[in-house]
């Protein structure tokens, strides 16, 4: 299994790095959650990722004030692309993790793991 | 030469100060005592829900960061002042180190950690660059032989039998920036901590919720479903010497009660307070968020008994909605009292403390942060910011 | 061929010969430690003679400024070095990490910095305390100022009230001696009764219009405070309107000359729920020169008394042990006038809920307090939301500050505050006379741009212009504050961001895929 999360640096990538990851998680970091391309996440797919996150700041806490609220608007608008083509819109996620949340990472990344087991 | 400057204390107050003094081209030694900087901010939760919250714990680890990365910022953990002389412009400092782990060895590999049989080797917080022992549980400093974790080091960073070391340093200036103690809720007997399990400060609370996910608090697998906050433990309170509020207990409270809610969607609150403090950018939305969502009675409970369901108990009141008031769980929103070590480094600096014990800046030496007073992260941030821009000022500043 | 090197610090456990490739022409272990992990890498790249590296650690960003700064000081440019962080990786993700942080740097290119004169005048829109304490300790580093103030006379709100500070200072008093600071100094230009029209340009050379006295005029500052104050605003929700016997807590002071015998003086606060600390302030200390003064019987009636700045409990207890009394109601008091005075009707859940009837000769009533000045925010493109990282002076355009009441509700000690730390962040920002940036960190092909403006309008930090010799996007490099916005929705995908490239993250992608 292959879950991609694109993180922003400032927020989940640091999260991140407090935790212990499961192998399987390719982490590509971001300068901001407004960086990410609907691209990105599709191509991901085409990589061979089972799953993919998208995990930026709170949308009213983004240092660059509406990245987080783009990256939140582009993922609603690539997983309406996954349902269109018949993938389960559930495998690319948008979630909001602040520097200080590394349990919430693990979740937000466990329950992804869980989920793709599931419908596996 | 440039000049240089000591700033005491590694949280927010003194990372804030550190990194403004450096960067205005002055070297900064950052003094901690603990075996990692971040201070109390680093250990607080993220309380956002669907939105932020705004209580700054994710500036914390950015600004160890950027202390970090600074090349004018020497970080010296494990270290304590012990003495200060000198005058304004010319400070000099004796410092003394614990160098029982050495963290210019440590590469935190983790193996003192799996050898140790008392899990007292560990990270202090997230951020931590090496490890740290704790010295409540480690068997060294109860008198055993044990040298386990030594052993166990690739590094020789660990040896129980290294002498500390100690060095003179001479500054311009001296930042203290000390922080404060949360107010010791066992002095309140009536309320039951440490008598009552169910019965915990605000502060347990955010580091429980900072550990998990979910509101599996004790990790027992049970879950508050009805939480009584009670507000001004140790603050505005004539008896405790506290007669000042702390600033911060509202916002925490509001904010965890707000955590505890989006993570469990039937938790249940109650607050129990005198006057809500609303003020701060933000704050007043989720004030009102709160109002909506949580129960508020106006009056401190003066007893609390009870086991599973603790029963709180109110003096000279006879309203209704206040007789026999359960909860399963009490959050006692502890204020924040002077740091323990406050009258040493009064002594050393020769500072003033006010009339609530805090402590208060002479010249060249500044007081930043909570060391001064109660403040909330980002207050304390912009406190140090403040006072390293007047000690610039001051240093570089041509009379006007 | 590229020449890489592959530094692995000691504790990772990764295994250097594992690396080694056709690429990899060197792998070494260095020490944890920031200073000799500097040095011992910075010797290796220069003897190989490296085109990039990877440096895999556990902690790596903790180096990674000190660095760069090295390398940039040894005359190397380490744009193709990538630190790996291993941390909380096991085996198999280690390898991930590694891998993706190589196809990274292979697409990484060299950074052109760019050195740029700036301004060291500072432009400072508003003369109240807030302005005049920024001045004061601009001045203090040796930076020139402007100060444009609407008003005929400079100290803003302050001169008008006394009621904004703890009891032992003299707000007006000290407006005089900062005023006096200022005017004999020769750096410091003041324009009052002006007005501030545009603001062109970006940090280090901003362009002011003013509307002046004597004309139309243009100043040219590096760095821009906005110290625009607050205004009140009167609470409609509590059906009460200003008159004879009510009168808003802000205008007490006009009030004193009267010398009106008010027997009985009732101060309303938390009308909205949301009363300040400087309503609290204020009225404590006026109820308490109400009752020595005139005299009179003094309530304050408050949802929640606001104690949590240093004077306010203390002034409260003061207050409480003189003979004010304090109560606190829930629902707003009903308001109805009766003979020369107005009864007030609520109940107090301190007092068991039972309804509280009084008659007074005077109702204070607290007002709203608003920031001032939003319009201009606004027009100029500056914001300053309730977002942590902007706290507390920052704003999301680089070299532009807010200060003082227009950024929040504060007290005396809060704008003094907000003054020096705004004095400090423009000293370290343009003390040099330099600016030092990244010259082409997002670049705009131009002939792909269609001119369709998207970029400008996201840019939060309003970096994005438009070139009209070129007829293409321009992202202002010194206002840039590497988001990377404008690259992910550039409808022609006529924008790219240097360091984090659509190349460089998906060759990541790939890499992760074999």
């Amino acid at each position: 299994m292959r879950i991609v999360v694109f993180c922003c640096e400032n927020s989940a990538y640091q999260a991140a790095r407090q935790v212990k990851l499961p192998a399987e998680l390719d982490l590509i970091r971001l300068p901001c959650g407004g960086r990410v391309e609907v691209l990105h996440m599709l191509r991901a797919f085409e990589e061979g990722a089972d799953g993919v996150l998208v995990l930026t700041c709170q949308e009213d806490n983004c240092q660059s004030l509406h990245g987080s609220a783009r990256a939140r608007n582009r993922v609603d608008y690539a997983r309406e692309i996954l349902q269109e083509i018949g993938m389960d819109p559930e495998r690319l996620q948008w979630h909001p993790v602040t520097s200080n949340m590394g349990p919430r990472f693990q979740k937000i990344v466990a329950d992804m793991i869980e989920g793709l087991k599931a419908s596996a | 030469m440039k000049a240089s400057a000591l700033v005491i204390g590694g949280g927010p107050a003194g990372l804030g100060a550190a990194l403004k003094l450096a960067g205005a081209g002055i070297k900064v030694y950052l003094v901690e005592k603990e075996g990692a900087v971040g201070g109390w901010g680093a250990r607080y939760v993220c309380k956002a829900t669907d939105s932020c919250q705004q209580c700054s714990a994710c500036l914390i680890p950015k600004k160890i960061q950027e202390v970090y990365q600074h090349p004018l910022v020497e970080i010296l953990t494990n270290t304590q002042v012990v003495d200060v002389e000198g005058e304004p412009g010319s400070f000099q400092v004796r410092l003394q180190r614990d160098q029982t782990l050495d963290p210019t060895l440590c590469n935190a590999c983790g193996r003192c950690l799996e050898a140790c049989p008392k899990a007292a080797v560990d990270l202090l917080n997230p951020w931590a660059v090496s490890y740290r022992i704790d010295k409540e549980r480690c068997k060294v400093y109860s008198g055993e032989d044990c040298d386990l974790c030594a052993r166990a080091c690739p590094t020789g960073a660990i040896n129980f039998h290294r002498p500390g070391a100690s060095w003179d340093l001479s500054v311009q200036l001296v930042v203290a920036a000390i922080g404060h103690e949360p107010f010791d809720a066992r002095r309140k007997y009536r309320l039951g901590y440490g008598r009552f399990p169910r019965v915990i400060t605000g502060l347990e609370l955010e580091e429980a919720l900072n550990r998990i996910e979910g509101t599996d608090i004790f990790g027992d697998g049970w879950r508050p479903l009805d939480v009584a906050f009670i507000q001004c433990v140790g603050s505005r309170d004539v008896q405790e010497g506290a007669d000042y509020c702390s600033r911060v207990c509202c916002k925490y409270a509001l904010r965890l009660a707000g955590l505890l809610r989006h993570r469990e969607p039937a938790t249940k609150a109650t607050f129990y307070y005198m006057d809500i403090q609303t003020g701060g950018k933000g704050f007043p939305e989720i004030y009102r968020q709160a109002r909506d969502d949580f129960e508020f009675m106006r009056g401190i409970p003066a007893r609390i008994d009870g086991g599973d369901r603790l029963k709180l108990h109110f003096d000279g009141v006879s309203g209704e909605g206040f007789a026999n008031r359960e909860h399963d769980l009490v959050v006692l929103s502890v204020g924040i009292a002077p740091s323990a070590n406050t009258a040493e480094m009064a002594r050393l600096l020769t500072l003033n403390r006010d009339e609530h014990g805090f402590l208060k800046g002479r010249e060249g030496i500044y007081v930043a942060g909570t060391a001064g007073g109660p403040r909330d992260i980002s207050e304390s941030l912009a406190h140090g910011m403040e006072t390293a821009a007047k000690a610039i000022i001051k240093l570089e500043g041509r009379e006007g | 061929m590229a020449r890489w090197g592959a530094f692995i610090c000691d504790g990772t456990e990764v295994d250097a010969g594992s690396l080694a490739g056709e690429e990899v022409v060197v792998t070494t272990t260095l020490p944890p430690q920031p200073r000799e992990l500097v040095c011992k890498l910075i010797g290796i790249w220069t003897r190989f003679d490296l085109d990039g590296g990877i440096l895999i650690g556990a902690v790596p960003e903790l180096v990674e400024q000190g660095l760069k700064e090295s390398f940039r000081q040894a005359g190397l440019d380490p744009f193709r070095l990538v630190l790996v962080d291993l941390r909380g990786r096991d085996a198999v993700g280690k390898d991930r990490e590694i891998k993706a942080a190589l196809a990274r740097a292979r697409h990484l290119e060299p950074v052109a910095w760019t050195k740029a004169k700036a301004q060291q005048r500072v432009l400072i829109i508003g003369g109240g305390a807030a302005g005049l304490q920024t001045a004061l300790g601009l001045r203090k580093l040796g930076l020139p100022v402007v100060i444009v103030e609407q008003e005929q006379n400079l100290g803003g709100r302050l001169t008008k009230l006394d009621g904004l500070c703890p009891w032992d200072e003299d707000p007006q008093g000290w407006i005089r001696s900062a005023l006096e600071v200022l005017q004999r100094d020769s750096e410091v230009e003041i324009l009052s009764a002006s007005k501030p029209l545009a603001l062109k340009g970006q940090v280090g050379d901003f362009t002011l219009e003013v509307q002046s006295p004597a004309g139309p005029i243009t100043r040219r500052g590096g760095a821009v405070v906005l110290a625009l104050g607050s205004t009140v605003r009167w609470p409609q929700s509590s059906g009460l309107e200003p008159g004879p016997h009510v009168v808003g807590l802000t205008r007490l002071d006009e009030l004193t000359p009267i010398r009106l015998h008010y027997k009985k003086v009732a101060f309303l606060l938390d009308v909205d729920g949301l009363g300040s600390r400087l309503g609290t302030l204020s009225a404590l200390r006026s109820a308490l020169r109400i009752k020595d003064n005139w005299g009179s019987e003094v309530h304050i009636l408050c949802r929640n008394l606001k104690v949590d700045g240093k004077p306010l409990e203390s002034m409260y207890r003061k207050a409480r042990d003189r003979g004010v009394v304090f109560f606190k109601y829930e629902e707003l008091p009903r308001a109805t006038e009766q003979r020369e005075k107005i009864l007030l009707q609520f109940k107090d859940p301190d007092l068991d809920n039972v309804v509280v009837d009084e008659a007074y000769d005077l109702i204070v009533l607290e007002e709203e307090i608003l920031p001032a000045g939003e319009d201009l925010g606004r027009a100029w493109g500056v914001l300053q939301p309730a977002n942590v990282h902007l706290y507390p002076v920052e704003t999301n355009r680089k070299g532009i500050y807010m200060v003082g009441g227009c950024r929040d509700e504060m007290d005396f000690p809060g704008v003094i505050q907000d003054g020096t730390i705004a004095a400090g962040e423009i000293g370290a920002l343009l003390g040099q006379g330099v600016l030092i940036y990244e010259e082409d960190r997002v670049r705009v092909e131009t002939e792909k741009c269609v001119f369709c403006l998207t970029c400008v309008r996201l840019c939060p930090h309003q970096a994005a212009e438009i070139d009209l010799v070129k007829e293409a996007a321009f992202i202002n490099p010194a206002a840039c504050q590497a988001c990377g916005m404008c690259a992910a929705d550039c409808p022609a995908q006529a924008i790219d961001y240097k360091a984090y490239d659509n190349e460089g993250i998906l060759a990541q992608l790939e890499m992760g895929g074999r």
